[in-house]
C-alpha cells in the first residue's frame, strides 16, 4: 500500500519536526542532557562550548575521573544531574553493568550488573557493552550486543528487562553489535542486523511489551536509528528512520508502518542525522525530501566527496562535516558543490566528533582529541586546529556534552572536562 | 573431622538459621518469600513486567541480613530470574554499604564459601566481599582452584599466573604454570598458559588437554551453489554407511575417508582434506563411547556456515559465512550414557569466497563436561 500525505510536501513537514527524544524538555534542561549516542543524532550542543584545553596527566581542567566496572565503547549520556555509562566484564565479556555518576562531582550513584543472556563474542577492538544507552529523561533503556535490553529509573530501580534472543535466537553476530537504541514516542526501539537473524523492535517505555517488529535483511549493519517527529496534517506523529544497506525507511513509532522509504543504499556503521532535514551517508551525504503528494523522493544535495568513514557526519551551521576513513575531516556547506576546507586529523576514528559553539571535537582511536574551529571568523580561520590533547588510551565511545561539559569514555575511565 | 571444618559448618549452619528466621518471623518473610520466587520466574515476555518490577522493589527493599536468601533464589532461577534477583541484591547491598560503610563480611565469606549455593551468586558474594575486605581475594582464591564457578575459579587461576610470573626458579614458574593450566577452564588463559609452559621446555598437547576431536571421517564436495546446499539433504544426512560412494558435486561419486587434524587446536582443515574450492559443502563424521552416564558439552567453532547432529539428531544451525569464528562459538548439551556409542555429524559449508578474508573452510569441535574440561571419553 503506497503511503501519502496529501496537501503536505515532506520538506515542510519536516521542517515543523521536534526531535522527540528531547521534545518534552526545555531548554535549561535540553542544555544540561545529553540523552544518547550522538545525543538527538546532530551530536551539537545547542548552548555553551566546550573546553579550550585540558590535561589527563595533570589534571587541568579535569573535574572528575572515575574507573568504570568494565569495557565498552558505549557513549556516556547526561540525564538529570546523572552521568549514565554501560559496561561489560568478565572472561566471557557476559557481565553488564549500568553505573551512574552524579555529573558534578564523579560520585557513584548507583550501579547494576546482570547477566548477558544472549551471545557475547566480540571483535577484541570492541566490548558487548556498545551499544550507547538512551534515556527520554525519566528512565534509562541500555542495549548491549548480547540483545539485552533493560529499563531503569533515574535512581536505579529495575522497571523491566528483556531477554530478546528468546524472541531471536539466532540474533547477534561474532564480532559485536552496536547499534544504538532510541526512544521515540512511547516506544524504545532496537536494531539489531546480523547474518542469521535481523530485526527492529519497538517495546513500550512503561512496560516493556512489544509494540511492533519488523524483520531486517540477513545482513552485518551496526547503524543506530534516529528519532523525529512530523507534523503531518496537523498531528504530531512520532517516527523513527532506520538505515541499511538496502536502504532507508521512516516508520511510525506507534506501529512500525513505514511512512516514507527509498532503495537508496546507505552506509552500514555511519548513521543518519537529523537536523531539520533528513541527512544519509548514502553514496557520500545525501540531502533527501519527501513529496507525499507525488509519494516521490527527491535528493535535495549530495556530495559524493563527504564519504565517511566510521564516525557519523555532522551538520550544524548550515555546513557537513565527516570524517573519512583516512582521518581527513571535510566541511562542505550544505547545498554546495565546494568543499571549504579540509583538515588531516591522522589516525581512525569511531568516534563521532561534538560541536559546541565555533569549535568541532574529534577523537581518534589512539585517544588523540583534535579541537578545530569551524566559526565564520578569520581568527582562527576555519579548519585551524586550536589545541590537541592525548587520552593516553584508545577511546572509541563518542563524546557527550552538556552545560558546557565534555564527557569523555576510554574502554574503562570515565573523565569529566570542565573549565 | 577437622575442627576447622566443623567450626565452618556451625557457623554455616548459623547463619543459615538465622536467614530462616528473619524470612519467618519478620511481618514480611511471607511477602519476600513470595517476591523472590516471583522474580526467579521471571521470563522475558512482557506479560507481568509491571507485577516483577514491584516484586523487584519489594526485594530490593530487604535488610541486609536477607541478602542471602536472595542471593540463593537465584539456583532455580530462570536466565532473566536471575538478572532481576542480582540487581535486587546489588541495590540491597549497596543501599546497606552507604548506610553503613560496610558489609556483614562473615555472611558474605559464608556464602561465597558455601559450593552447594549457585555459582553466579556466589560470585556475586565475592564481588561484594572484596569490595570490603581488601584481604579476602588472598585469603580465598587458593581454595577455588577447582571451583565450580567458572568466574571464581578464573580468578583463582589468574592468582596462580601472577605467582608463577614472580617465582624466581624455572621449576618453581614449572609448577605453578603447571596447576593453573590443569585448573583452567577458560581458552584465553588455557592458551596463554600453554605458551608459558612451552616456553619453559615442557611438552603441551593442547587439543588432548581442551578435548578436541581430532579423527574424523569426511566425505564432500557436495554443491552449494547459490548457497542452497545449506538446506539441502545429501546422503549423508539419510544414512551413514562408510562404505558408501555417494554422488557428490557434479554427479562424481565421493566416498568418506579418514582424516586427523595435526593442527595444535584440532581444526579440521577442509580446504586441505576435500579440495580448495568454492561453493560446497562436506560432512564430517566422529563417535565416540563415555565410560559412565553423563551430562556432557558439545562446542563448536567455525567461521562456515554449519549445521551439527547429535546421534541423528539436529542439534544445531548456523547459516552464517565467515562472520567470525570462536573456540566454543556454538555450545550444545549431551546426555552420553555408559558404554553407548555417539555419533557426532558436521555439515560445513563454504561460499563463493568472494572477498580475501572467506578463504577458510574448516571447524574445530571438542567434547566437554559442562565446566568446560576435556570430557572423559573414548573416541573411535
Amino acid at each position: 500500500m503506497r503511503f501519502a500525505i496529501v496537501g503536505i510536501r515532506w520538506t515542510t513537514a519536516l521542517l515543523l519536526i521536534a526531535i522527540g527524544t528531547v521534545a518534552a524538555v526545555d531548554d535549561s534542561a535540553r542544555a544540561a542532557n545529553w540523552l544518547g549516542f550522538r545525543n538527538d543524532s546532530r551530536s551539537v550542543a545547542d548552548s555553551g562550548g566546550l573546553p579550550s584545553t585540558w590535561n589527563v596527566e595533570t589534571g587541568e581542567n579535569i573535574a572528575w575521573q572515575v574507573d568504570l566496572p568494565g569495557r565498552g565503547v558505549s557513549s556516556p549520556i547526561v540525564v538529570d544531574g546523572r552521568v549514565v555509562v554501560t559496561s561489560s566484564s568478565g572472561p566471557r565479556h557476559d557481565r553488564l553493568h549500568v553505573s551512574a555518576y552524579d555529573a558534578s562531582t564523579g560520585e557513584p550513584l548507583w550501579h547494576r550488573q546482570f547477566w548477558a543472556t544472549g551471545r557475547t563474542l566480540v571483535h577484541p577492538t570492541s566490548a558487548v557493552a556498545a551499544n550507547t544507552p538512551v534515556s527520554d529523561g525519566e528512565s534509562v533503556f541500555a542495549f548491549y550486543s548480547s540483545n539485552d535490553l533493560i529499563a531503569l529509573s533515574l535512581d536505579g530501580d529495575v522497571k523491566w528487562m528483556r531477554s530478546l534472543i528468546e524472541n531471536y535466537p539466532l540474533a547477534g553476530n561474532d564480532i559485536g553489535m552496536s547499534s544504538s537504541p532510541v526512544v521515540a514516542g512511547d516506544v524504545v526501539v532496537v536494531q539489531s542486523e546480523a547474518h542469521a537473524e535481523s530485526f527492529v523492535a519497538a517495546f513500550n517505555k512503561s512496560d516493556g511489551a512489544a509494540a511492533w517488529q519488523i524483520d531486517r535483511p540477513r545482513a552485518p549493519n551496526w547503524c543506530s536509528p534516529i528519532a523525529l517527529t512530523a507534523q503531518i496534517n496537523g498531528q504530531s506523529i512520532p517516527a523513527v528512520v532506520i538505515q541499511g544497506a538496502d536502504g532507508f525507511s521512516v516508520r511510525r513509532a506507534d506501529d512500525g508502518q513505514a511512512l516514507w522509504s527509498q532503495g537508496v543504499s546507505c552506509a552500514t556503521i555511519a548513521s543518519a542525522v537529523f537536523d531539520e532535514q533528513l541527512f544519509l551517508p548514502a553514496n557520500g551525504i545525501q540531502q533527501v525530501s519527501y513529496d507525499a503528494a507525488d509519494d516521490t523522493v527527491e535528493t535535495l544535495w549530495q556530495e559524493s566527496r563527504l564519504q565517511p568513514g566510521s564516525a557519523s557526519p555532522l551538520i550544524a551551521g548550515g555546513a557537513a562535516y565527516v570524517i573519512n576513513g583516512g582521518g581527513v575531516l571535510s566541511c562542505c556547506p550544505v547545498g554546495s558543490d565546494k568543499i571549504a576546507w579540509r583538515k588531516r586529523l591522522g589516525g581512525s576514528f569511531w568516534a563521532t566528533p561534538v560541536i559546541a559553539g565555533d569549535r568541532l571535537l574529534a577523537i581518534n582511536q589512539d585517544g588523540k582529541a583534535t579541537l578545530v574551529a569551524i566559526g565564520a571568523g578569520d581568527d582562527p580561520a576555519p579548519g585551524s586546529v586550536v589545541g590537541e590533547f592525548e587520552f593516553g588510551e584508545p577511546v572509541l565511545a563518542s563524546p557527550a556534552v552538556a552545560d558546557g561539559a565534555l564527557y569523555v569514555r576510554s574502554y574503562q575511565r570515565l573523565w569529566k572536562i570542565a573549565e | 573431622m577437622a575442627i576447622a571444618t566443623i567450626y565452618r559448618r556451625c557457623r554455616r549452619c548459623v547463619a543459615a538459621a538465622l536467614v530462616a528466621c528473619v524470612l519467618a518471623t519478620s511481618a514480611s518473610g511471607a511477602d519476600l518469600a513470595a517476591a523472590l520466587e516471583r522474580l526467579a520466574g521471571a521470563k522475558s515476555e512482557p506479560a507481568g513486567q509491571s507485577q516483577l518490577a514491584e516484586a523487584w522493589e519489594q526485594v530490593a527493599a530487604a535488610s541486609v541480613a536477607q541478602l542471602p536468601s536472595v542471593l540463593t533464589a537465584m539456583g532455580d532461577a530462570t536466565p532473566v530470574g536471575e538478572n532481576w534477583l542480582r540487581t535486587a541484591a546489588d541495590a540491597i547491598a549497596e543501599r546497606e554499604y552507604r548506610q553503613s560503610a560496610t558489609l556483614p563480611v562473615e555472611l558474605l565469606e559464608e556464602f561465597v564459601t558455601d559450593r552447594q549455593q549457585p555459582p553466579r551468586a556466589r560470585r556475586v558474594a565475592y564481588e561484594w566481599l572484596t569490595q570490603i575486605d581488601e584481604t579476602a581475594a588472598d585469603r580465598l582464591l587458593p581454595a577455588m582452584l577447582d571451583d565450580p564457578s567458572l568466574d571464581l575459579r578464573y580468578d583463582a587461576v589468574a592468582a596462580v599466573i601472577i605467582a608463577a610470573e614472580a617465582a624466581g626458579e624455572d621449576a618453581e614458574k614449572t609448577r605453578l604454570y603447571q596447576q593453573a593450566f590443569d585448573a583452567s577452564r577458560n581458552v584465553a588463559q588455557i592458551q596463554q598458559l600453554a605458551d608459558a609452559l612451552r616456553d619453559l621446555g615442557a611438552t603441551i598437547d593442547l587439543a588432548q588437554h581442551m578435548g578436541f576431536v581430532r579423527q574424523w571421517q569426511l566425505i564432500g564436495p557436495f554443491d552449494n551453489a547459490d548457497l542452497a546446499g545449506f538446506q539441502t539433504e545429501y546422503p549423508p544426512e539419510r544414512e551413514i554407511d562408510l562404505t558408501k560412494p555417494v554422488e557428490g558435486r557434479g554427479g562424481a561419486e565421493v566416498r568418506w575417508k579418514g582424516y586427523v587434524s595435526t593442527d595444535k587446536l584440532g581444526a579440521v582443515n577442509l580446504n586441505e582434506a576435500i579440495g580448495n574450492e568454492k561453493l560446497v559443502v562436506a560432512y564430517a563424521l566422529a563417535k565416540f563411547t563415555s565410560p559412565r552416564d553423563q551430562r556432557l558439552e558439545v562446542r563448536l567453532g567455525s567461521t562456515n556456515a554449519v549445521k551439527l547432529w547429535l546421534n541423528g539428531r539436529e542439534a544445531a544451525a548456523y547459516e552464517v559465512y565467515h562472520s567470525g569464528s570462536e573456540i566454543d562459538q556454538y555450545v550444545v548439551a549431551l546426555d552420553a550414557q555408559a558404554g553407548e556409542t555417539n555419533t557426532i555429524l558436521v555439515k560445513a559449508c563454504q561460499n563463493a569466497k568472494a572477498q580475501p578474508w572467506e578463504q577458510d573452510w574448516q571447524f574445530q569441535l571438542r567434547v566437554t563436561d559442562p565446566l568446560g574440561g576435556a570430557a572423559e571419553i573414548e573416541v573411535e
